[in-house]
């Protein structure tokens, strides 16, 4: 005769289910990385020699802050186990302890995440916000981006405008040579008539990405909102993958916090099984950023 | 451990039938607000279905009710957005939340012998999560531009496109308009504004009711069975519940991503699903820094593939169970419909790319998918057969219940069998996205689908509610639906050869499609009888809850777990612990009665 | 009642069977093939009927006998068995066998198709082939209507380049599609908005276009549906009833419906490059006042 233990696996229900949980997250997160994987390798190449990918300097990524992140999480991840070991050894005062610790670990990673988001905000390397030349367009094509304010175009006059702005027309004669360039830059995006009186284009975006790009490397003090090819890709890639990570590593603090309050006072011999599924979790979360780094900041 | 002590006290109504964690509760619910939303849906395709067959508009008391602007008659913008409502309501709000919310939830721990599933709170959350999705879709009606109107499939960029507004309309030193005024509504068409940012956010509220119901569903079948009750004695019902609950754990989760990525392109302006260089629509001009439109249909199909087993595994399992029960004969090779179960849904993985033969993916790829699509009519075919086997030399008792499981059987072939046709690469150049398609979706998802509902919710009504349904009544709603349903649906293959595209506001513009209109009309006429006979059912339904005969036990002398105790069940299902001797097929037995129960007879003072 | 079931599953299922039949002589059927690949789409297509056509009167013959033959009776029984695995194991192979071959049927007509060659069968690998080809014309797709361009010389020299962007002397179009019969024709097909699909029920062609790509879409068509009058100077139908036209197949938006073209097989090359020249005509004398204020503006 058959008893009901021998029918049913040898898992409690939470753990159970939290593997279960966890294959259902492994594969989100592999659907938006491979997602990300896949645009980035199919992103178009900007130019001759150019890489399709936006270079860490350029995007302002700094693996040194990924790093700090990563120890900050394997670290933490280490303290549940110990708390949890603790815990089965029955010390409870140990045990929250560790938890603190590990709470500490994963606020300190979520501080890190947000001076960094701060600098992108700063810096205005958001999505669909990234000045963009895009090459290979037909004259069709970057004429109906011109035409329809690619505010690339439009972010770039607002800053050659303010540049020049206090510069009085007698002034240009004589060096500052970046104003002067900058002044030079400017009437080029606008219409105008060349030495015989006919019409001239205002240049297209693509074409002033490339100016920008060149002034910029010459006067870094002109500070030009800089042409990214593929930014707007790279910013939405970054953001959403870094993104949500970061709400897991949120939603694992409130769970973990909310055991950390239940340990206080109480020494429940609940918790052990608790913790240890709510670190199953944490774990997991950790795992995610060991993939992740290595995508975000050092490929 | 017994019953008594745990409720001591009845709970009030609200905790009863509310804010219940009661799994037989949570299923009903899901019962009702699916019927709700049937009711919806249907009517949405009886307008489709109007506008099809006249549609010059002529239609007298129908034209009052459009707004002036469009002329009395409907507007192109306004048809799509019906079907896109229809079909998402049907799949999303219906037939997902019937099959595994409704009779999962029902079903599952009786037919295993444990008393509520492995986590009662997540169950009740599962069901609270649907409620703002409901609002959400059901708003969506409403807002500036009309509900979403991309079709079910939403693709980008029709669907996705974020904008920035002209330089004309910016004012000077305004970057960037997303995120102002009225950045949300869209140029590629109405519906895909605020419509469709209400459409990505109810259905991830779904997806997150249906990630919860599945993790807590295969927590329950792994770990709450009954002693004795070994994984090949579960009655195929939870095995395809099982099933299902594996699939939607494994497909979900890229149906989110997809969701997400979405939203965020139509609210914050990134670039997934927006090609480089940007697209234009007139004065209008994307973000130029491009993802891929492609993607989002291999994301959605990944998920989208495996959702149409989701939508059909569960009928088959229950079908299965309906038809050994009045055919009064062991099923037909339980292990092999077991098997193919699994084999349908782990190869309904790696065949999401059929969908897309025609959209640009390498041509090499579309062989790769075609031979994968082709090979799941083999599982397919050994449902089919053994059902047909269990059939022969059996002694029917043509109930309702039975004559819907019958019908499904006829009628999934008539949908499978099309499929064939789409499967193969070359010929699917010519039915891609032709009524085609739309006859195989409704012969597999309506008259396969929704018979295997049919026959369920006959077959289980007596324990949900302790009375059975009007027999009579749902013969004459079975007959009716059965005949109008083919008289509807089956035409539609005959468009489709004569090439007649899907999602089509007025076919009549076009020459080679013009003798076909008297079909259109014939099909109309039928679905309106259609639409009208699913009343009967209706009151069948809410009627039988007040007035039916009362049910006792085990009125269809069946086999399963649930047929030993009370009609309905009271909290904790079991009062003792059921022990399982026997898989749930042993019928036409030996003895005076024709049918063997799964549970060990209990000693008679248990009984008391 | 039992009678009545089966009745009912029978005359339906034969009522569908027999439409199936009927369709063809009510003219409601597949519409006139035109393209060198659609005989073999239309062969695939009735062996795939007919291979589906015996499973389906197989197993719904078997459904409504049974129906019929085994209603309850009485102290009657049915037989006890769980199964038999002689039996599993024919009903997995014969639909297996029919299968594998109903999917490799399918490999050499995609690969024509699709213009490329079967390199192996086992497994399938394919290569490109060499187009020779007579005809290149550029179908842009928008809401909602299909642009069109065709090269002076038919074929440009350098194609991407041309196809992406264009040529002063080229001729435009909407909504019309030319072509002469037999001509090996090379559509570069693209979109400026979202995605549409190029459907020719006439050739047995779908394609959709996706935004940002140039999707290549090749045909040939057998058979001519107008000449050129040249005492009039236009062209005219060769017969009645010989109206082909192009539709749009991916929902694209509220005109989805209207996206309506024409598609013209011209007799001969002859006969085309004379419409070409007419057409052309015409054009040049709606666009020059556009030419000469282009003229007038340079670029930098
Ligand atoms: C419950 C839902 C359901 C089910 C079960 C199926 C089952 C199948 N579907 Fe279907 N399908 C849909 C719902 C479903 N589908 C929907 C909603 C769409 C449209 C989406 C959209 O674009 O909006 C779609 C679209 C769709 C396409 C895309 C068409 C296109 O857009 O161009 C294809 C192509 O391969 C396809 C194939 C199949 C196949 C091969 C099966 C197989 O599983 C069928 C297997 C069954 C049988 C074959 C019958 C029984 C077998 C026998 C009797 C044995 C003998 C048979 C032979 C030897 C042939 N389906
Ligand atoms: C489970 C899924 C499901 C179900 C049940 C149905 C049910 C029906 N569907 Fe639908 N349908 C889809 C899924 C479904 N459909 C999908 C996925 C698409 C593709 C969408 C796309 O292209 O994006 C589609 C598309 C679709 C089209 C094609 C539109 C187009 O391409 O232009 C049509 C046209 O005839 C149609 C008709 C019907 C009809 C007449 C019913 C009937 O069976 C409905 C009968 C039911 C009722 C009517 C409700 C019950 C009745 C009452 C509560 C009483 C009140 C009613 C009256 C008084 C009439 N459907
Ligand atoms: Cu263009 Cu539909
Ligand atoms: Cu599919």
């Amino acid at each position: 005769m058959t008893t009901q233990t021998s029918e049913n696996l040898n898992l409690p229900n939470g753990k159970l289910a939290m593997w279960l949980f966890l294959a259902t997250e492994v594969m989100f997160f592999t659907g938006l990385l491979a997602t990300c994987m896949l645009l980035r390798e199919a992103a178009p190449v900007p130019g001759p020699g150019l890489s399709p990918w936006p270079a860490h300097e350029t995007v302002h990524v700094q693996p040194w802050l990924g790093a700090i992140n990563t120890v900050l999480l394997i670290c933490s991840s280490l303290c549940v186990l110990l708390s949890h070991r603790a815990l089965l050894a029955n010390q409870a005062g140990k045990a929250r302890r560790w938890l603190g610790l590990t709470l500490l670990l994963g606020a300190a990673f979520l501080g890190v995440k947000g001076f960094e988001y701060a600098g992108k905000f700063q810096l205005g390397l958001l999505p669909g916000k990234i000045g963009e030349s895009v090459n290979g367009l037909s004259p069709q094509r970057e004429k109906l981006l011109q035409e329809n304010g690619l505010s690339y175009v439009r972010d770039v006059q607002e800053r050659l405008r303010a540049l020049t702005a206090t510069v009085k027309p007698e002034d240009l004669k004589t060096p500052p040579k970046e104003i002067q360039a900058a002044h030079a830059l400017l009437q080029l995006t606008l219409d105008g008539k060349d030495e015989k009186n006919s019409y001239l284009r205002p240049l297209t975006p693509g074409q002033l990405g490339d100016q920008v790009n060149r002034l910029n490397g010459e006067f870094p003090s002109l500070h030009l909102p800089p042409a990214i090819p593929n930014g707007n890709l790279w910013a939405s890639c970054y953001f959403v993958t870094t993104g949500i990570h970061a709400i897991h590593v949120f939603a694992g603090l409130v769970v973990l916090l909310v055991l950390f309050l239940f340990s206080l006072g109480r020494d429940s011999p609940r918790l052990a099984g608790r913790l240890e599924v709510a670190g199953l979790y944490w774990h997991f979360v950790d795992l995610v950023w060991l993939i992740l780094y290595p995508i975000i900041y050092i490929l | 451990m017994s019953l008594h002590q745990e409720t001591p006290h009845s709970p009030g109504f609200i905790r009863k039938y509310i804010f219940s964690e009661d799994h037989k509760t949570i299923g009903i619910q899901f019962l009702f607000s699916g019927m709700i939303f049937f009711g919806i849906g249907g009517l949405l395709a009886m307008l489709v279905r109007l506008q099809l067959a006249w549609p010059e508009g002529n239609i007298p008391w129908l034209g009052q009710w459009y707004p002036k602007s469009w002329g009395g008659r409907m507007s192109p913008d306004f048809y799509n957005m019906l079907f896109t409502m229809h079909a998402t309501v049907m799949i999303f709000f219906v037939i997902i939340p019937w099959l595994t919310g409704a009779f999962g939830n029902f079903l599952i721990p009786l037919m295993i012998g444990a008393r509520d599933m492995a986590f009662p709170k997540l169950n009740m959350l599962s069901y609270w999560a649907m409620i703002p999705a409901f609002v959400i879709i059901v708003a969506s009606f409403f807002v500036e531009g009309g509900g979403a109107s991309s079709g079910w499939t939403s693709y980008p960029t029709l669907a996705d496109a974020s904008l920035q507004k002209p330089a004309s309309a910016a004012k000077p030193g305004e970057a960037y308009s997303v995120l102002k005024d009225d950045a949300y509504n869209s140029p590629a068409a109405p519906g895909a504004g605020m419509g469709q940012i209400f459409w990505l956010t109810s259905l991830l509220l779904v997806g997150l009711s249906s990630m919860m119901g599945s993790v807590n569903y295969i927590t329950t079948i792994l770990n709450m069975r009954a002693p004795g009750m070994s994984l090949l004695r579960m009655p195929l019902t939870v095995w395809s519940l099982f099933i299902t609950a594996i699939l939607q754990a494994l497909a979900l989760p890229v149906l989110t991503v997809a969701l997400i990525l979405q939203l965020l392109d139509k609210l914050i302006a990134t670039t997934f699903f927006l090609p480089p260089g940007g697209i234009s629509f007139g004065n209008w001009h994307t973000v130029p820094g491009g993802g891929m439109p492609l993607l989002w249909q291999h994301l959605f199909w990944f998920y989208s593939h495996p959702a149409v087993y989701i939508m059909i595994l569960p009928a088959m399992g229950i079908v299965s169970d309906v038809i050994t029960a009045f055919a009064r004969k062991p099923l037909f090779g339980y292990k092999p419909m077991v098997y193919s179960l699994a084999a349908i849904a782990a190869l309904g993985f790696v065949v999401w790319g059929h969908h897309m033969f025609q959209s640009g993916m390498d041509p090499r790829l579309g062989t790769g998918f075609m031979l994968a699509t082709i090979l799941i009519a083999v599982p397919s075919a050994i449902k089919t057969f053994n059902w047909l086997a269990t059939l022969w030399e059996s002694r029917i008792r043509y109930t309702a219940a039975m004559l819907n499981a019958l019908a499904f059987v006829s009628m999934f072939v008539i949908g499978g069998l099309s499929g064939i046709f789409m499967a193969a690469t070359p010929v699917d150049a010519y039915f891609h996205d032709t009524y085609f398609i739309v006859a195989h979706i409704h012969y597999v998802l309506f008259m396969s689908s929704i018979f295997g509902v049919f026959a369920g919710v006959l077959f289980w009504f007596p324990k949900m509610f302790g009375r059975t349904m009007h027999e009579g009544l749902a013969k004459v709603h079975f007959a009716l639906t059965f005949l109008f349903g083919n008289l509807t649906f089956f035409p539609m293959h005959i468009l489709g050869i004569g090439g007649h595209p899907r999602r089509y506001y007025d076919p009549t513009i076009y020459q080679y499609l013009e003798h076909l209109q008297p079909l259109n009309q014939f099909m109309t006429i039928c679905a309106l009888v259609l639409g009208a006979a699913q009343i009967l059912f209706l009151v069948n339904f809410l009627g039988s809850l007040v007035f039916g005969k009362k049910a006792g036990i085990n009125p269809w002398e069946s086999n399963t777990l649930e047929w030993t105790v009370p009609s309905p069940p009271p909290h904790g299902n079991f009062p003792e612990p059921p022990t399982v001797e026997r898989g749930p097929y042993e019928y036409a037995v030996e003895g005076p009665a024709d049918f063997l129960p799964q549970a060990k007879e209990k000693p008679p003072e248990a009984g008391a | 009642m039992r009678v009545f079931w089966f009745l009912l599953f029978a005359l339906v299922n034969l009522a569908c069977l027999g439409l199936f039949v009927v369709s063809p002589w009510l003219g409601w059927w597949l519409p006139k093939n035109i393209a060198s690949f659609g005989q073999d789409v239309d062969n695939l297509f009735y062996l795939i009927l007919a291979a589906t056509g015996f499973f389906f009167v197989v197993t719904q013959s078997v459904l409504a006998l049974a129906i019929l033959r085994y209603g309850e009776r009485p102290g009657e029984k049915s037989r006890y068995t769980h199964g038999h695995t002689g039996l599993e194991i024919t009903w997995t192979l014969i639909p297996l066998a029919i299968l594998i071959y109903l999917g490799f049927a399918q490999v050499p007509t995609w690969a024509k198709m699709k213009y490329i060659n079967v390199e192996s069968w086992f497994p399938i690998r394919y290569s490109g082939k060499n187009l020779q080809q007579d005809q290149s014309i550029c179908l842009v797709a928008r809401q909602w209507e299909w642009r069109l361009r065709y090269p002076q010389g038919h074929i440009p020299a350098d194609q991407n380049q041309w196809a992406e962007n264009g040529d002063p002397g080229d001729l435009h179009a909407v909504n019309e599609l030319h072509v002469w019969k037999n001509s090996q024709v090379r559509l570069h097909l693209k979109t400026e908005d979202v995605i549409h699909s190029l459907f020719l029920p006439n050739l047995r062609l779908k394609q959709d276009a996706l935004p940002g790509k140039t999707m290549p879409v090749v045909f040939q068509a057998i058979e001519a549906n107008v000449k050129w009058d040249p005492v009039a100077g236009h062209l005219v139908p060769l017969g009645p009833g010989l109206e082909w036209e192009m539709a749009c197949a991916e929902l694209c938006g509220g005109q989805h419906y209207r996206m309506r073209g024409r598609l013209f097989v011209h007799e001969s090359k002859q006969d085309y490059e004379k419409w070409f020249a007419q057409a052309l005509k015409n054009q040049r004398l709606r666009e020059l006042p556009k030419q000469v204020a282009a003229r007038e503006g340079g670029n930098r």
